[in-house]
């Protein structure tokens, strides 16, 4: 009876596994792009996609590990990071977009320390 | 089942698996029977050959009953020992939250503190750490601001002799009562994560971490470094539901014995 249970156990947990939609937060999305090699014509709006989730988090997430996933890919396509963030700055989001990208700068180039 | 093995057959090898494991479990339950039935058997065949000690109280020997009683006293001593220790860790943990240094570095990273993150928490809590009571910065709970480019290197550099911090993490019962609980860490304490996340200084760091002071002040200065947390930064919602943690807790510092 015990092993009937196991195996039933085991068998469910698998389905149940195989079944559960892949969900990814946000910090997880944003550590795969940080991961990709990027194109700077073709990544252009995967990276002003980013930024806008960047400044979004940035109301609820004073911690602003967002950018601190990105700060590496930042370092490497900084050009790409100024054209995208230039071309979705708004007056209202101006000021947030600066400090965003200057965190990643800071991380990028001298640590938190 | 067979319904389920035949549409899924690539699920097949999940079969076998648990088969194994089944006959396993059963093997293992068979063997511990045996065990306890053989142990069974020789203590009645030792009594049948009239060595049970009958000849002394309580079956044992008075040599036997002298080292029990030895070793309970000995086990009674560590015991009471432990007891001392762990009060006296417990006032010195007690004595460093309430001491005028980590006043003043509480104050000090409360009133320094942005709204944001800048990426500098630990150019702030060092900075926290150096202020005095009655002055901005000078020696507080470490002497000086000491130069370091990341954040996870704390766990290091705070526990040298010139700084004198202890990681209650490698302390019993802390390293239990504290691991993946930094809401449990005593006022004042360093708390250092890793993140996993990157960052440069002169060369490519791979783990950049994370630090900040538990404040034991409400609202958004719970948890300070360059910036104010209501939750240590490993329990805030995107830490929690993220499938692989960002912020795991490395470190929880604190100076003991007024060092």
């Amino acid at each position: 009876m015990k092993n009937i249970f196991l195996i039933i156990l085991v068998i469910s947990f698998q389905i149940h596994a195989e079944e559960s939609p892949k969900k990814l937060n946000t910090f997880e999305n944003l550590q795969k792009i940080s991961e990709k090699k990027l194109n700077n014509i073709k990544d252009l709006e995967l990276i002003k996609r980013t930024l806008k989730i960047l400044i979004e988090l940035d109301d609820t997430d004073p911690s602003r590990t967002g950018p601190a996933i990105m700060a590496t890919s930042y370092g490497k396509y900084e050009a790409l990071y100024k054209k995208a963030a230039k071309e979705i700055e708004t007056k209202k989001n101006k000021q947030t977009l600066k400090e965003i990208l200057q965190v990643m700068k800071t991380l990028n180039e001298s640590g938190n320390g | 089942m067979t319904v389920i093995f035949t549409e899924r057959t690539d699920m097949n090898w999940i079969f076998y698996f648990s088969i194994i494991v089944a006959v396993g479990f059963s093997f293992s339950q068979a063997q511990a029977r045996f065990i306890k039935f053989s142990e069974a058997v020789n203590t009645k065949t030792e009594c049948a050959s009239g060595n049970c000690g009958e000849d002394t109280p309580g079956g044992l020997s008075p040599a036997t009953q002298v080292n029990n009683r030895d070793l309970r006293k000995i086990a009674n001593k560590v015991k009471t020992q432990a007891q001392k220790d762990q009060a006296i860790l417990e006032k010195q943990i007690a004595d460093y939250s309430g001491s005028a240094a980590v006043t003043a570095t509480i104050k000090y990273a409360v009133a320094k503190k942005k709204q944001r993150s800048t990426g500098k928490c630990y150019k702030f809590v060092k900075n926290a750490l150096a202020a005095k009571p009655g002055k901005p910065i000078g020696p507080g709970l470490i002497p000086a601001r000491y130069d370091d480019v990341f954040a996870l290197n704390a766990r290091i550099s705070l526990k040298r002799e010139e700084h004198g911090f202890t990681n209650l993490l490698e302390i019993p019962p802390y390293d239990k009562l504290l691991k993946n609980n930094p809401s449990a860490a005593p006022i004042g304490a360093v708390l250092v994560y890793s993140s996993g996340t990157p960052c440069r200084g002169a060369s490519y760091i791979r783990d950049c971490g994370h630090i900040e002071i538990k404040t034991g002040l409400p609202g958004q200065n719970a948890y300070v470094s360059d910036f104010g947390l209501t939750v240590p930064i490993s329990e805030t919602p995107g830490n929690r539901t993220a499938r692989k943690k960002i912020y795991k807790l490395v470190s929880v510092m604190v100076k003991l014995g007024g060092k």
